[in-house]
Formats: C-alpha cells, structure tokens, sequence
C-alpha cells in the first residue's frame, strides 16, 4: 500500500487550505481569522475520533460501502466547487485567453484539468512528494507577503468595525474546509501514529489561516468594502518593490495551489471509486475529474449557501466514527439478542 | 548445425577436426590466427585474435616455454605439466566449449589446443591498442584528480582498486550481448551495499537480452522503470574518484567494457549539483558554488519562457525604465517575439550539435565564428532584439553549469517557452506542475529521485542545501540505505 508521510499529508491538506482561503469571498475582519482558526481547533476535536478510529488498526476499507459512497459524493463536489472558485477567483488576476466567455473559463479549467489528471494519476507518492515542495514554495511565498505587507498595513484595520460575529465566521471557516473529505481518505494512508498527525495537521491549519487572514485584513482593511476576493488582493497588494508591480508573480503560486488542491480530490475520489464502483476500472481519473469539471461549472452560476457546505463538512468528519459506534451498537444488541 | 549449436557444441578431441569446426565458425576470418605446433611429441596448434594479443608477449611467454617441453606420455600430461609446472601467465581459464574458447579468443586471450584434448587452456596476453588514462572531457574538478575511465574495462577496475584498496570492494564481471559478448563489470562494497538494491540490480541485469552493449545506453533502460521520466535515475560518471564516493555510500557501479562512463544506482536528483571540487573547498564556498548551479539551472531552464511571458502577457512586472528599454528593442523586430525565441534557441542548439559533430579542431571554430557572425548579424539586421538574445545566451550559460542535465535543460527549456508564450506565466506554472510530478513521481528500486527533500531525511542536507565540514560530514556515517523508503 501506498505509505505517505506526516509531513507529506500536512503539506497535500495544507496546500487546499491555503488555495481556499485565496478563493474566500466577501468581506473579512480580525473575527474572521479568530473564528476560522477557532473552527480548526473544533475540527481537530472532531477528527480526533476518526484518527482514533485508524489508529485501532482499521482503515477506510473497514466503513461500509454507503459511507464510501457518500464520502466518494462529497469528495466530487468538493472538488467542482474548487473549479467553481477558482473561475471566480480568477476574474481578479490575469490568466490569458481568461476573460473570453464561457469558452475561456473552459480552457482554463481544461488545463488545469489536464494537469491534474497527469498529476493524479502518477500516483499518491509522486503527488505527496511534489506536495511538500510545492508547499515549501507556499510558505515562502506568504513569508514574504506577510514581510511585504508589514510596509502596506494598516493596524489600526484590526479594530474597524465590521459586525460580524464568531459563530457566523466559525461557520464560514467550516464552509471552507471542504478538504476535510480528502482529509479522511488520506489520513488512513499515513504511516505514523494518525491523532498525532492530526492534531499537527490542524495545528498548522490553525497557524495558517490566522496569519493568512490577519495580514489580509491589515492590508486591505481599509478597502474591503469594494473587495469580492480580500486574500487574494491583500497578496496582490503586499508588494515587495515599490516601483514595479509583482502580482503577476502571485499568478504562480494561485496556479501551483489550484493544480495540487484539485489534484488531491481528484486522487481521494479515485481511490474511493475504486473501492466502492468496481466496474469503473480505468480512467478513473479522468472520469471523476470530468464531474468536477461539470460540478463546477453549475456551481458557477448557481452557487450555494454557507451554511449547506458548513453542515456538510462538519457531518463528513463525524461519519466514519459514528458509523463505527453504530456497528459497534448494533453487534453488542445481536450478542444481546442471542 | 545452426551457428548458435555449434557455439555450445562441446570441444572435440581431435586436433584436424577441432581446427576445421573453429575455421568453419569464424567463417575464415582472417585475424583468427591457428598456429599448428608438435611438442613433447603432441600435435598442438596455439590460436589467437590478432590485433588482440600481444605477439611478443605470447612468443616470450608462451611458444618459447611450451615449445620447450620434454616429451609427454599422452596429451593430458602435456595439459597437466603445463597447468602445474609452468606459469605462463597470471589469467589461465579453461574452455570446455567452443562458445568460451571464441569468448577467450576474442578477449585477447592466447588459446591452446592439442591432439587428444577435449578441452583447450587459455593464457591471457591481452595487448590491444587502447587508449591511455587521459583527463575527463566533461567532468572538469580544479583540485580533484585528473585521471578519467577509459575504454578497457580491467584498466577502469584498476583506476578502482587504487583508490579502494579494501577487500570490500567486490568487482564481479559478467558477459552481455549474444553478438558482442561485453564484459559487464558490477562493483560494490560489500559492507555499505543495501543488499535489496544488488539482489534487485542482478535480477535487472538477468532479464537484458540484446545483441550489443556499445554505450551506457544499452544498459540504462534496463535499470530503470519502464515509465516516462524526464530525468534518468541511473548516474554516469567518467570520474573514478567520483565512483569512489558513490561506492563508499553504499551505491552499485557498471562498468563495460568499452565505454569510459561507468553507470551509478541509484542517482538522485541533486547529484547532478555536486561536484568533487566541492569537497576540496570550505564548506562556506561549496556551498556558495552549490547554490549558484541551483541558480543556474532554473535559469537555464525558466529564463527564456518568463522573459517571453512577461514582455508578452505580463509587462506590469517590469519598472518603467525596463518596460521602455525592451519595448524599444523589440519594437522593430519583425517577429512575435514567441517566434523569436525559438528561432534563437534552436540556432544555437544547431550551432552547438555542429560544434560536437564536426572533428574537433573545426567544431570550436564553427562555434565560435557562426555564435559571433550570426548573433551579431541577426542583431544588426533587427531580426533579433539585443534583450532576447542576453536572455538567451545567459540561460545557455546556466545550462553548462549543470552538464549532467543539458539534454533534460535543452527540452524543458523549449517546453517551457512554449508553454509561457502561449499561456504566460499560468502556462509555466502548469508545465512546471506537471515536470514537479514527475520528478518526484522518479523512483526505482525504492530509492525516490528527489530524497532527500522530498521525502525530507534529515541525515542527507548536510550534503544537499549546505555542505557540511568533512568532519561532521564523515561523522554521520551516511550511506545510501537512509534514502530508501519502501516498506516504511
């Protein structure tokens, strides 16, 4: 079986992270960063049962095919939804041929597409390993946004009211974790002890999305009334030089992230599809990167609510263990019984 | 009889018969030399490949002493005397079959056949011209030695054994090519070797069936995953010195017979970025010189392919004065500047393939007078603007840094025009996805190309990002073993 590292499954899970938060959408403040680092710490509570789960020596094979299923549906959508994001997000940087209609949204998602399938389908190794460097490229990228932005920023941005509460912003840091579905198909591949895993795992999720969102509201405090997408603007603004502009440069790692994000739903969907629909036998890649593709470009028109995606992450990470309890249950009343 | 039966057909005992059946194989070939000879009072006849023996050692060494023989009861006595009492040379194998005793015969070895035999002695008395131990042509060190491997197998196995002098360095020759018959030298330390990574090499090399082996190409196909990977996970070197250090990590080594490369298992990625002067300097300037191959490479690479998307698709990247610069250098060039660049490219890439083809003195020349007279012509004429052609002949520059990759940098550089004049600085980010993938996606015999960074060991930066003083370097006891990762 194909064995990945802590570090690799933080880097693959990370990297979503990071390219959701790029894609997040409508106004943000210093509640927003508190709240999607407090929905972490809660995700990492509710992940602790499925870790657990693993650790007992039991794997995904073990759930039942619903479970499977379902997990397999959530894992689809999760991954249109990130194509829908990223021709949203796409509107504010310049990708070229981008903005000619329907035809150009198409091609970009094509492409990305296309290196998504080569990518997925070198295999879970091969991806975890260019994970980690393209993370190490990540994490460069935003130490230098975060040291750029110190010169842009405006602390006083911190305290400018904006009326948005902790549990509303907690929810919406759930609605942006739809990464959590890959998160339990990928967690059952790590060699090392899996609640230590994850609770590095939401540890750095938590470092992240706090740094990430802090320095967006310090940037672009000021303008985020005007502002559709307030990460991806903040790391547009956080120019290094003062005479030229580099956030075609930004374009690189918005790429980077989107191919890798995607990437990792694509390869969690076809190990769940191989698993649960047996008779797809090959091209499994392509065949669930040809949903994502279709998911995504419905979800672009139509959209939908914060809260639906919210509900849907935090059912998905109880599934697995709650499923295991029923079993347990249900054997426990048979013994019973007999 | 087919050529092959009669090969392995074993070796008859009459002396008549046993010359007729080696003329008829060699089909007369006139370098097979049968020298028919009666001593000790039993027809002999003494056969060798000229041009792959030495004549007056065979005369001193073996005619003068075997023609001295006394008389002998039978032709065994003869064979025996001469086994037990005669050392007529160092390397006496016995052929049984006439497929050995061609083997011998063309390997330079004098053969022995008698009256009665049904087996023949060989002397080895190799004396074919071969080149001397000269200095590496690709592989230049300031401090390191100036010896490089040569086309003889057993003088490389020398170069070797002079620089190891440890039992544990073993040095196993095989044969290779049912037409060429090459010998194929494997060596390894016995002590440092992962015996996973030998046992999987000998079954690899069990499985080669080919008619030749005339250059490490044959056999590097073989090593590796059957899978397309842009860069190769076999190493060459001409160095011994270098082969050295990769033996005494615990790597395999190939030698044949006839090439002056010698093949390393496995080779990683950041390998290529390492040259032995860094071991002769401090560590702060290998480093420093470590560093600027890591440059120079993803310049070799990526310059062109930003250039033409940042003038094409990105100019906002650019300060003013710059913006102006290029702008006016580019305005009168009559080409898009996507086709521009590829034009540039791909004349150099002609002028450097005229460069090697042609014999050597002219090749520098041609080099030379056609990069000057056409670079400047093409400058002058407008055809090209002066920027590109700078960006051009700096990431050919970085590209000679790293010369173990110049065929992976002369390809990606192209791909990666391509891919950033089309689609800009998008394009490259997704070619650079895919070439990440497989990078990383390389991996044989559970050694992954890209440790140690990915997977991260932490036993192996002390020689990748920094190196390390010798000290600390030969404390950590490093051998190849901590990169493999199967079964983890």
């Amino acid at each position: 079986m194909n064995r990945i590292s802590k570090l690799q499954l933080i880097s693959l899970m990370l990297i979503g992270d990071a390219f959701a938060l790029f894609c997040l959408r409508g106004g943000i403040c210093i509640m927003t960063a508190i709240g999607f680092a407090s929905g972490s710490i809660i995700q990492l509570f509710l992940a602790l049962p499925l870790a657990r789960y693993y650790d007992s020596g039991k794997n995904l094979a073990d759930t039942g095919k619903a479970v499977r299923i379902l997990l397999l549906g959530y894992v689809i959508l999760y991954g249109g939804t990130l194509f829908s994001a990223l021709w949203h997000t796409s509107s504010v940087i310049y990708i070229p041929y981008e903005n000619s209609g329907m035809y150009g949204r198409l091609m970009t998602g094509g492409l990305i597409a296309l290196v998504c399938v080569y990518v997925s389908s070198s295999g879970i190794k091969a991806l975890a390993r260019s994970a980690v460097i393209a993370m190490g490229l990540g994490v460069l990228c935003v130490a230098m946004v975060t040291v750029s932005a110190v010169i842009q920023s405006d602390i006083s941005n911190i305290f400018r009211p904006d009326g948005r509460s902790l549990p509303s912003e907690v929810i919406r840091g759930f609605a942006a974790s739809g990464g959590l579905g890959s998160f339990i198909v990928l967690l059952s591949f790590t060699a090392e002890d899996k609640t230590d895993t994850a609770s590095m795992y939401f540890t750095c999720k938590v470092i992240l999305s706090f740094i990430m969102l802090f320095t967006s509201v310090i940037v672009t405090g000021g303008i985020m009334d005007v502002l559709d997408f307030p990460v991806t603007t903040a790391a547009q603004l956080s120019q290094p030089f003062p005479v030229q502009r580099t956030d075609s440069l930004f374009l690189i790692v918005f790429s980077v992230l989107a191919v890798f994000s995607i990437a990792v739903q694509a390869s969690a969907a076809e190990y769940l599809a191989a698993g649960t629909i047996p008779r797809l036998k090959r091209f499994r890649c392509t065949e669930v990167l040809f949903m994502m593709v279709a998911i995504g470009t419905v979800l672009y028109d139509i959209g939908t609510g914060i809260i639906s995606y919210a509900l849907s992450s935090f059912i998905i990470m109880m599934i697995v263990p709650l499923e295991s309890l029923l079993k347990k249950g249900g054997g426990e009343m048979k013994r019973e019984k007999a | 009889m087919t050529c092959n039966e009669s090969e392995t057909f074993p070796i008859l005992s009459g002396l008549e018969e046993n010359i007729k059946r080696i003329k008829e194989i060699s089909g007369g070939s006139s370098d097979v030399l049968i020298n028919e000879f009666t001593t000790g009072g039993i027809s002999c006849a003494l056969i060798c490949c000229e041009g792959m023996m030495s004549s007056q050692t065979a005369a001193e060494m073996i005619l003068g002493p075997v023609t001295g023989i006394g008389r002998q009861g039978s032709a065994k006595e003869l064979f025996d005397h001469i086994q037990t009492n005669l050392l007529l040379s160092t390397d006496r194998p016995m052929a049984h079959d006439y497929d050995t005793l061609f083997r011998l015969l063309n390997s330079g070895f004098a053969v022995l056949i008698a009256e009665g035999m049904g087996y023949a002695l060989a002397f080895g008395v190799q004396g074919y011209a071969s080149r001397g131990i000269q200095e590496p042509s690709g592989e230049g060190n300031i401090m390191g030695s100036h010896e490089g491997f040569t086309e003889t197998v057993r003088t490389n196995m020398s170069l070797l054994r002079r620089r190891i002098k440890s039992p544990e360095l073993v040095m196993e020759l095989m044969v290779k090519g049912e037409q060429s018959h090459t010998d194929i030298c494997l060596c390894y330390m016995r002590d440092r070797v992962p015996k996973r990574l030998l046992d999987r090499i000998r079954r690899s090399l069990d499985d080669i069936e080919m008619e030749s082996v005339l250059s490490t190409g044959y056999i590097r196909p073989f090593l590796e995953k059957r899978c397309f990977e842009i860069f190769s996970s076999t190493g060459v070197t001409e160095r011994p010195d270098v082969l050295c250090s990769k033996l005494i990590e615990g790597r395999v080594a190939l030698l044949i017979d006839g090439v002056p490369y010698a093949i390393t298992v496995p080779r990683l990625f950041w390998e290529s970025f390492h040259t032995l002067d860094d071991y002769a300097y401090k560590p702060y300037y290998a480093t420093f010189g470590r560093w600027l191959r890591y440059g120079a490479f993803i310049i070799a690479v990526l310059l062109p392919a930003i250039y033409t998307a940042i003038v094409m698709h990105h100019p906002e990247l650019l300060n003013s004065t710059l913006l102006m610069l290029l702008a006016d250098a580019e305005k009168n060039a009559p080409l898009p500047i996507l086709a521009e660049s590829l034009i540039v490219l791909l004349m150099y890439e002609m002028i450097r393939e005229a460069g090697i083809r042609l014999p050597k003195p002219v090749g520098g020349a041609v080099g030379i007078i056609s990069g000057l007279i056409i670079g400047d012509a093409a400058v002058k004429s407008g055809l090209v603007s002066t920027p590109l052609l700078t960006m051009t002949a700096l990431a050919v520059l970085g590209g000679l840094v790293v010369p173990d990759l110049a065929p992976q940098v002369t390809v990606l550089r192209l791909a990666f025009l391509l891919a950033g004049g089309l689609m800009g600085v998008f394009g490259i980010s997704l070619l650079a996805c895919a070439v990440l993938t497989n990078v990383c996606a390389t991996e044989d015999y559970g050694f992954p190309f890209t440790a140690p960074v990915s997977p991260f060991v932490s036993s192996g930066t002390g020689d990748t990002a920094v190196r390390l003083g010798m000290r600390k370097m030969l404390r950590r006891g490093f051998t190849v073993e901590a990169y493999h990762e199967q079964d983890k």
